[in-house]
């Protein structure tokens, strides 16, 4: 007897709405990444004045700030497709399972040389926990 | 409290509102069918809010990331985690059980970790 396996059955709906859920964190990640790279080569922002000199860099010069474009770009994207998973799926399922692009930022701040943050353990086991509760949350359909 | 901190907290509020803001849009979406389905959300004014929101998000966020580094910053926004999830199960009436519950407090535990290890 071959066992009964519809209720794992995933529809090819569903496929489609994981699947762009997926490259909605993975975009949002990489926008966060290269915006943190393009405002560290900007340098803090102090005062409103500086926050003027940003955007007024930025249009005249749109390359003194490219991975700040780059950046927003991406993340854009990013939302535009986000606006598709919300049509598809409760925002008490959705929203939290964005919580994987923060391990996706951890580790692309840990592999890229130029963002120069640390890592430690205190990080790492956050970043587990965090991992943790998005299983929890992405394994109960109903309650 | 540093203006990069003050700015953090803002963020989490606006990044609440930006998701209660196009969940309510998109619903309204959905039902109308009117135009291509890539676009219609832009004729819907509650879209348009909370894509405005997610700009001004934006320039507090450049400011934050000017000072604080990504892998720190960006997981505080997770506090807005239990706001949405609050909000979507009291005023909008989503189904949210213990499980999820349990899923959404481990994962703003985990941002305390992570922002304690800092």
């Amino acid at each position: 007897m071959r066992p009964d396996l519809s209720p794992l059955r995933i529809s090819r709906r569903s496929w489609v709405s994981i699947g762009l859920l997926l490259l909605s964190v993975s975009l949002m990640a990489a926008g966060q990444l290269c915006m943190r790279r393009g405002m560290l080569s900007f340098g803090p922002i102090e005062s409103p004045q500086a926050f003027l000199n940003l955007v007024w860099g930025g249009i005249v010069a749109p390359m003194s700030i490219g991975f700040v474009w780059l950046g927003m770009i991406v993340y854009s994207i990013a939302i535009l497709v986000w606006l598709q998973v919300l049509s598809r799926m409760d925002l008490s399922i959705a929203f939290p399972m964005m919580s994987l692009s923060y391990v996706l930022v951890y580790l692309g701040a840990a592999l890229w040389p130029a963002l120069n943050e640390t890592i430690t353990v205190g990080r790492l086991a956050g970043t587990g926990l965090i991992m943790c509760g998005v299983a929890l949350v992405a394994g109960s359909r109903r309650g | 409290m540093s203006v990069s901190q003050i700015f953090l907290v803002l963020a989490v509020g606006l990044a609440s509102l930006a998701q209660i803001l196009l969940k309510h849009g998109m619903t309204r979406t959905v039902e109308s069918r009117v135009g291509h389905a890539w676009l219609r959300p832009l004729r819907e004014p509650l879209v348009l809010a909370g894509m405005g929101t997610q700009v001004v998000l934006t320039c507090l966020w450049l400011v934050v990331l000017s000072h604080i580094d990504v892998s720190l910053a960006f997981p505080v926004l997770a506090l807005s985690y239990g706001v949405v999830v609050a909000y979507s199960a009291f005023s909008m009436g989503e189904a949210v059980g213990k499980r999820r519950w349990c899923g959404v407090a481990l994962i703003v535990v985990g941002v305390g970790v992570l922002a304690y290890a800092a």
